[in-house]
């Protein structure tokens, strides 16, 4: 009992520990070297605002942090959507023809490393509009976790389950949605949980350079306009909602696998 | 003539220098109705002749008919119940039976579907259980559940692949059991292949030796005339059974000598049977 409460209590305070030692040494640099770095009394101070009132709109780039988020994650969903709806196939594909896996195989080993800086431009000359190329920029960055781990559970479905199919006579698109997709799953969903971290990495850049309101926008904005605290509130506010999509998404990862062991 | 016919089937894995055969000139006849047996030892081909059986693979010479047909392909007819059960992890003991009699009878009503799937959960003893997953049952429940699947594709014939072997001792002489009794139930045409003697001894008309690898071959037919239903615990002291147990054994052992490899060979499992009453 007491060995329990002690560990409770150090799983509460040892992350609070953490967070205070990283306040200091920002402190201390912004004290000594940094000058232009402000330091977390004054980012707290100009940050108020937009935390405390999260969802107030007073302008296009004038909004409650929380605001921003959810017109970022509007963003991603659709980009996220596109990149499954293209990965999934793609990476079913993959795994299901060799011929299909020989002529597309270096292709994606080559637009994968393509950075999203790289893809907008692309998006742009081909949309003509902000919106649809950053969209397209978080697909394409985003879809290849997916592929490839669809690509890869399609591969490892046990030859036994393969049988069963056979001997049971099941057409193609049966094989494929009573036994390929069920026993491939969790290696999917693994795909899907990376393929949202990247999203997510890749919305900031795409606001960035398209100057969308959002999280990105607001931190590129605030740059410009040398408010330097902004900066500091969106790296935490991009960092935090990273963590949580990751931790709802392995969430769900984790009921798959469950339910598929 | 013969229901089930196995012609000259050979059947060598890999090419060229790594080519190892494992199946030479295999002729087998089995009749409608009848329980085979192949006993061999492990590694003998024995699921890989199975396997051709069913139609999973294909031979490199020679033919497999039924019913004077050709096997081209895998079939429901052919119920195959696998060694290691190949039972789908996602789908509860319902969905696995389930999912084989959608294909199977695709021309049946829901209703007619439901009650088909839970009769044969009932007849293994499962109803407890319907709603688990492979993963919450045990390995003699999960056995029943392949053969209940097999079955109620109603297939003409039903290929059991060691159907015992991953099971514990006391599992296995219970299952052995069942097994017997729905065979007397549906008089379904029954091939076996198990690496254990007195299983063989236990539930079939006919036990056939397959040799000792490489090029493995069925050895002479040894006829079973015991009577049914067979009970292992008095069986065990029954002189017929024991000679049938050696001469199987025997033959086995004899094959191992002739096979040009040097190495040393496990005797199949030739325990007593436990003394259980099943």
């Amino acid at each position: 009992m007491n060995k329990r409460f002690e560990s409770m209590i150090a799983t509460l305070t040892l992350p609070l520990l953490g967070i205070g030692v990283v306040l200091v040494l920002w402190a201390t640099a912004s004290f000594t070297f940094a000058d232009n770095l402000p330091h977390p009394g004054k980012t707290w101070e100009q940050s108020k605002l937009y935390i405390l009132a999260p969802f107030e709109k007073r302008g296009e780039l004038d909004q409650g942090i929380l605001r921003f988020t959810w017109y970022s994650l509007l963003r991603v969903a659709k980009g996220y959507s596109l990149a499954l709806a293209l990965g999934v196939p793609i990476g079913l594909m993959l795994g299901m023809s060799k011929l299909f896996s020989k002529s597309f195989d270096p292709i994606i080993q080559v637009l994968r490393p393509v950075s999203p800086l790289a893809w907008l431009p692309l998006g742009l000359v081909l949309f003509q509009k902000p919106e649809p190329a950053g969209i397209f920029s978080i697909a394409m960055c985003a879809m290849w976790p997916t592929v490839l781990n669809t690509a890869l559970g399609v591969r490892s479905v046990p030859q036994d389950y393969l049988n069963v199919a056979r001997v049971l006579q099941l057409s193609k698109l049966r094989t494929l949605t009573k036994v390929i997709i069920p026993a491939a799953l969790p290696y999917m969903f693994t795909g899907f949980r990376l393929s949202l971290g990247i999203a997510w990495l890749v919305i900031v850049a795409a606001e960035m350079l398209t100057g969308a309101p959002g999280v990105g926008g607001f931190l590129w904005q605030e740059y410009n306009s040398l408010i330097y605290e902004h900066i500091i509130l969106c790296i935490i506010t991009i960092g935090v909602v990273g963590f949580v999509l990751d931790r709802l998404m392995s969430l769900v990862e984790r009921r798959f696998k469950v339910a598929a062991a | 003539m013969s229901f089930v016919r196995l012609a000259g089937i050979s059947k060598s894995y890999g090419s060229g220098k790594h080519q190892t055969p494992v199946l030479e000139g295999v002729n087998l006849e089995v009749a409608r109705g009848e329980f085979v047996a192949i006993v061999g030892y492990s590694g003998a081909g024995k699921t890989t002749l199975m396997s051709i059986i069913a139609g999973l693979i294909k031979p490199d010479s020679g033919e497999v008919a039924v019913d004077g047909k050709a096997v081209r392909g895998p079939s429901p007819e052919r119920g195959m119940v696998f060694q290691n059960y190949s039972l789908l992890p996602w789908l509860t003991v319902y969905g696995n039976i389930r999912l084989a009699v959608d294909e199977v009878h695709t021309s049946w009503s829901d209703a007619k579907k439901h009650e088909h799937v839970n009769r044969y959960i009932a007849m293994v003893n499962l109803a407890h259980a319907s709603d688990r997953r492979p993963s919450e049952l045990s390995g003699g429940m999960r056995q029943r559940v392949a053969v209940a699947r097999a079955l109620a594709m109603d297939p003409e014939i039903l290929l059991l692949d060691e159907p015992l072997s991953a099971l514990d001792a006391l599992t296995r002489s219970v299952l052995r059991g069942e097994i017997e009794r729905i065979w007397l139930e549906n008089k379904k045409t029954v091939i076996m292949v198990t690496n254990d003697v007195d299983e063989g001894i236990l539930l079939a008309d006919r036990i056939i030796p397959l040799t000792a690898p490489p090029r493995a071959t069925l050895g002479a037919a040894i006829e079973i005339s015991l009577e049914r239903p067979r009970d292992a615990k008095a069986l065990n002291h029954d002189e017929h059974f024991k000679h049938l147990r050696n001469q199987v054994i025997d033959s086995l052992v004899k094959s191992a000598a002739a096979s040009r490899r040097k190495k040393s060979r496990l005797v199949p499992d030739g325990q007593p049977v436990l003394e259980l009453g099943t």
